[in-house]
């Protein structure tokens, strides 16, 4: 169980990996037009609980392309009611092994990815991610799957019989212990088969599968945020919701004697076994009207619940939305503007380099700049291929170009520099170059985002002195080097040495930058940007 | 983090003590700020017993400095040590804001 547990956080983390690699824009725009309308964000969740035969891991695979960018919330949650409502139209077929398909899958793609061609690596990356993490549910549930064989296990079910509260908390409890409420479902229309529950039970034990597949959804969710919980918890609020209108009209049927679901499906059921299957499809069809209707004001209370983090703002362009304008001179400034955010990215990282922080965060700052950094590469691309664009407008782009390099090579150090902080952190807690260098670095940042946002002729000036000869930062960083030398023992001097190099780079590269914004003149285009959502307003500069 | 400020004819000495991280620098700007619209022709800060201090303060430094240059006014620091002065040193930022090795040095041609 712990195995394949940790397989499935492994195989989470190396799906998103690969994903967020392979979601250029094209891709995007494609999974985009797939999930354009409710109806056919409904079938896309519906084919991926198919193929996954999991509700929780098809809503992960969704976490996988929000996280890589490839999805809003509004596009998945038609997705996340579909791999309900396709949760409860397979849940008859659960008894089907997916283990050889899976290993086949993990199979081809292993070799597809260490002997294909480059451009096929991220695919066949992402298929052993959609592959292990199977493989790690299956091993979750066939570890959970030999307690049916228990004594303890059908004692638990046993002491259910003729006590549907008590059914509904054994679906629950059963579920969040093997990890798949269609598995427990499945296992529970044997023990309707052989007569041990009567149908009303096994309608509130099938519930009970479903809330416990809630709180599964909830526990593996704590480690997300943003937009990937939000996606989480839409489901989490699906099985809630159902529950909480159907377990009072279970009881509402059976004290009153008002025929409602068990009189239901008891007269289309011609079996205690399907009786309970149609009770699951139910479950997971009820909530539907109530939720379509509601796409709006949920993803309302989803963003209060989970408000996007400061790294998803962030890596969101702001500027870049489609469509690019006409105008080639217009289109550039939108590219420098959303150049200027890049900077906000690695000040993030910076932040997350300090001593009270997480590692774990820098990480998710770099994947923004990687996220940003591609929308930008791409929309220069376009611009140039598809815009007839002036002298003015090339050498204004060629510009914006070197910026954008540097700034990818500054991402790439900090990410560097971080590995080694983190280290010589861990293992010399007395040393103070990390704590200088970080300060120091971002402090001439600081400088470059002023420079960026109004290249103001004093701040290149400085930005210039700062990381220049004069500004004596790398002499400065290689004397605190020296002065840490002695306090780091032999075997990690090599982490030190490293990070000084890494401080060099950067103070180098923040020059760079400075260098190519001193060339770059004044745009005639102010662009005012209310809110994210609303277009940008462009205006020519004093008018 | 503890300021401390006191105020001769034209002439302001701000003298911060503790650690000046994110959360306390926007005291600090604020502090710095009414100095700044008093206009002393010197505002000296003592760093001397400031034991931390973060990259958001330098900007904040280097804001004062250009305000005080507009009426020809000047930032002078004084004081720096330790982990203080590295970061100082590792910013580029002693090349850029008039930094003095003592209060005396500082206060120079104040009359």
């Amino acid at each position: 169980m712990f195995a394949g547990l940790g397989l499935f956080f492994f195989a989470m983390h190396f799906l998103g990996l690969n994903l967020k690699l392979l979601a250029d824009q094209k891709l995007k725009k494609r999974i985009a037009k797939l999930t354009s309308t409710t109806p056919a964000g409904m079938l896309v969740g519906i084919i991926m609980i198919v193929i996954t035969q999991s509700g929780s891991a098809a809503v992960f695979l969704l976490v996988g392309l929000v996280r890589a960018g490839m999805l809003s919330l509004r596009q998945a949650q038609p997705v996340v009611l579909g791999v309900n409502v396709g949760a409860g139209m397979i849940v008859l077929f659960l008894t089907m092994d997916i283990r050889i398909a899976v290993l086949l899958l993990i199979g081809i793609s292993g070799i597809t990815y260490a002997y294909g061609s480059r451009n096929r690596e991220q695919v066949a990356g992402a298929a052993i991610g959609v592959g292990l993490l199977f493989l790690g549910l299956q091993i979750m549930r066939e570890a959970a799957s030999e307690l049916e064989s228990t004594d303890w296990f059908v004692g638990a079910v046993k002491s259910a019989a003729g006590s549907p509260l008590l059914a509904l908390a054994a679906g629950a409890v059963l579920t969040v212990i093997t990890q798949s409420s269609m598995a427990v479902a499945a296992v529970m229309i044997v023990f309707l088969q052989s007569g041990l529950f009567g149908v009303q039970e096994g309608v509130m034990f099938v519930y009970g599968t479903n809330v416990g597949g809630s709180v599964i959804m909830l526990l593996l969710s704590a480690h997300l945020s943003g937009v990937q919980r939000q996606v989480a918890l839409y489901l989490v609020g699906f099985n809630f919701v159902a529950a909480l209108f159907l377990v009072p009209l279970f009881y509402v049927e059976t004290t009153m004697d008002v025929p409602l679901v068990v009189a239901f499906v008891s007269q289309i059921g011609d079996n205690a076994g399907t009786q309970a299957a149609l009770a699951y499809i139910l479950f997971n069809l009820f909530p539907l009207p109530l939720l379509l209707l509601l796409l709006s004001q949920t993803a309302g209370m989803l963003r209060a619940l989970s408000p996007e983090t400061k790294v998803e703002l962030n890596s969101k362009p702001k500027y870049l939305n489609p469509p690019m304008p006409d105008q080639p001179s217009i289109a550039v400034r939108l590219v420098e503007l959303e150049l200027q955010r890049m900077f906000d990215l690695i000040a993030d990282g910076f932040d997350n380099l300090r001593a009270d922080r997480n590692i774990k965060a820098l990480h998710e700052s770099l994947e923004g700049v990687d996220s940003l950094c591609g929308v930008i590469n791409e929309t220069i691309n376009e611009i140039t291929s598809k815009l007839t664009l002036g002298a003015e407008d090339y050498e204004r782009i060629d510009m914006l170009v070197r910026i954008l390099y540097t700034t990818d090579s500054m991402r790439t150090a900090l990410e560097g520099l971080g590995s080694d902080i983190a280290y010589l952190r861990r293992n010399t807690p007395g040393l103070t170059f990390s704590d200088s260098a970080v300060e120091g670095l971002d402090a001439i940042l600081c400088v470059l985002m002023d420079v960026a946002r109004a290249q103001d002729a004093h701040d290149i000036e400085v930005l210039s002195r700062l990381t220049s000869k004069e500004g004596n930062g790398t002499k400065a960083i290689r004397l605190a080097y020296l002065k840490g030398e002695g306090m780091v023992r032999t075997q990690d001097r090599s982490h030190l040495l490293s990070a000084m190099n890494y401080c060099e780079r950067l103070i180098w590269l923040f020059g760079e930058a400075g260098t190519a914004y001193s060339n770059l003149d004044h745009s005639p285009f102010e662009i005012h940007v209310q809110e994210v959502e609303e277009p940008a307003r462009i205006h020519r500069a004093g008018v | 983090m503890n300021i401390e400020i006191s105020k001769e004819e034209k002439l302001c000495i701000v003298r911060p003590v503790g650690r000046i991280d994110a959360t306390t620098s926007a005291e600090f700007e604020k502090s710095l700020s009414e100095m700044v619209e008093l206009a002393p022709s010197k505002l000296l800060i003592d760093m001397g017993n400031v034991t931390y201090v973060a990259s958001a303060v330098l900007s904040v430094l280097l804001g004062i400095a250009n305000q005080l240059r507009k009426n020809a006014n000047q930032l002078r620091l004084f004081g720096l040590s330790g982990l203080t002065q590295e970061v100082f040193e590792i910013s580029g930022f002693i090349s850029v804001l008039d930094i003095h090795p003592d209060e005396a040095s500082a206060r120079g041609e104040v009359s």
